[in-house]
């Protein structure tokens, strides 16, 4: 299974959500590149909300970033669930899927990200969830750093960690810029260096949102804010160091009018295209 | 995988339910505070997102403490975000701790769940076909796949922050939740006997309009059978025009 080239979706791409189906109609000139969804919120949805998505997954190229696959977790794969995506994917013409490097389940949900410790055993049970779902799906997937707050029970560095689960699964990565300088600040390490630590060539496409910065020694991973200069920073970076690709912007509530997002994208095209 | 389960294990069970679970060993307190406390605006604001009514109408305490009663106690199943209603639903009819919440939050949650339901719901209404024959033998409308009629014993519908009950109405609240053809969904105040109708129109046994009419006027004890099918038919229309009912293909 190879990596598909970035031209295939696009170069700035948005993350759709409920709250930015209506300004996004509003706009004509500059629209992202391609977009992004959650599976989660929206496979079974028709009524008015059903046709919204159809009307975007109809005009723009579209990938999807699931929530709720729990690859980390100690409870069953959903095969429901993996199944349940597969026939989405087909069915809006999405062309790629990831999911993130973490778990969201013990025993039913959270509904919310957990750090896997960075352990050989989790390693091993992660990466062959990842080929059963890839086996499952007929597809390669990426798979996301998560922003966490601890590391609990941690034996190995995170990087470490990442590159053994995508040699083991051999996946793809979703590199979440943002995160990575999240994560950089809550636990003092370089963010230039972990991404120097990183396979470039199974980055499949990256992330940048906002940040919550209002503790003084402490950040949030919030995507409520606008991009903050050290992500800027952090990705221009990225682009030098594994070469220019598709980008996409988070924003999931404290919505600001659309020309701000509009102007983040510009923003991202504008990096892209500054690199020598 | 054994010691993976126990960490994952430990790990959760700190962050849904803090005030009874330690957090892991060897984790510097506040980054598991800082997890505990955005795991906990997360699913309150999911919840309160699904819930806007009930949310605004219970005190902040009341319902910051129902989600952490949920959250501690309640094992969800599915990985379907706006299905976290259904959720939350039959934990507030089973597990519930009983200090928790005032009588009617189950049937005002139950109510904004149907409504999510019918919204969200992937089926579509089949095309008007003007009035129909209801003299014809077979000729009978049924209740749309997008119509619930519901019982409560409270006034779900009209409950909002100016207007909280305080007890159960000594008669039972019926409703017709329904989507309309512009996907907005509506509610109809209706009573035991339009619901019985209802219910004659979608019995097999029951061929025709005139044989529910005839069934009707008899248990209602409703001599005047010509008044009552009027009244009937007048029902019956305005039920097909508004998308209650459909008629079969």
């Amino acid at each position: 299974m190879s990596a598909l080239q970035p031209v295939e979706f696009g170069s700035a791409g948005l993350g759709l959500r409920r709250g930015l189906l209506k300004p996004l109609g509003d706009i004509d000139l500059d629209k992202p590149d391609f977009l992004e969804l959650s599976p989660e919120n929206w496979i079974g949805i028709g009524g008015s909300w059903g046709k919204q998505l159809r009307a975007y997954t109809d005009r723009y190229p579209v990938v999807a970033h699931g929530l709720s696959l729990s690859l980390g977790s100690t409870d069953p794969l959903d095969v429901d669930l993996v199944s349940k995506i597969k026939s989405f994917l087909a069915e809006h013409g999405i062309l790629r899927y990831s999911e993130h490097l973490s778990y969201c389940s013990v025993d039913g949900h959270l509904y919310d990200l957990m750090p896997i410790p960075f352990t050989e055993e989790a390693v091993h049970h992660t990466a062959g969830r990842i080929r059963q779902v890839q086996d499952m799906l007929g597809q390669r997937i990426a798979i996301e750093n998560i922003s966490y707050y601890a590391a609990p029970f941690k034996n190995m560095p995170e990087t470490d960690f990442i590159n053994a689960v995508l040699s083991e699964a051999d996946c793809d990565l979703l590199l979440d810029v943002n995160n990575v300088y999240v994560n950089s600040v809550n636990h003092g390490y370089d963010p230039r260096e972990f991404i120097s630590a990183l396979p470039a060539s199974r980055i499949a496409w990256l992330h940048v949102a906002g940040h919550d910065a209002s503790m003084p020694d402490f950040l949030l991973d919030t995507h409520g804010t606008g991009v903050a200069d050290p992500v800027w920073d952090l990705l221009r970076f990225t682009y030098q160091k594994v070469s220019v690709k598709p980008t996409l912007l988070e924003r999931d509530f404290n919505y600001p009018a659309m020309d701000i997002l509009l102007a983040e994208l510009a923003q991202i095209r504008m990096l892209q295209a500054a690199v020598t | 995988m054994n010691k993976l389960l126990g960490q994952q294990r430990q790990f959760a069970s700190y962050l849904r339910n803090p005030a009874m679970n330690s957090p892991p060993a060897g984790v510097e307190l506040r980054r598991m505070e800082i997890y505990r406390d955005v795991f906990f605006r997360n699913i309150h604001g999911l919840l309160s997102s699904l819930f806007p009514v009930l949310k605004n109408v219970l005190p902040a305490q009341e319902w910051q403490a129902l989600v952490r009663d949920f959250y501690a106690n309640h094992r969800c199943t599915t990985p379907f975000f706006p299905a976290i209603a259904g959720e939350f639903v039959e934990y507030l009819s089973g597990e519930r701790s009983p200090d928790k919440g005032a009588p009617f939050v189950g049937e005002l949650a139950h109510f904004e769940w149907m409504q999510l339901l019918l919204q969200n719901s992937p089926d579509e209404l089949p095309e008007s076909k003007g009035v129909p024959d209801y003299q014809r033998e077979g000729c009978k409308p049924v209740l749309s796949p997008l119509c619930l009629p519901l019982v409560y014993d409270f006034p779900v519908q009209g409950i909002s922050k100016d207007f909280v009950p305080a007890h159960r109405d000594p008669a039972a609240v019926y409703l017709l939740l329904y989507r309309n053809r512009d996907d907005q969904v509506k509610v109809i105040e209706s009573d035991a006997a339009t619901f019985r109708l209802l219910q004659l129109l979608g019995d097999e046994a029951v061929a025709s309009v005139d044989g529910a009419v005839t069934v009707l006027a008899g248990e209602m004890m409703q001599p005047d059978v010509k008044s009552l099918s009027q009244e009937v038919i007048a029902t019956l229309q305005q039920f097909l025009e508004c998308g209650v009912l459909v008629m079969p293909s």
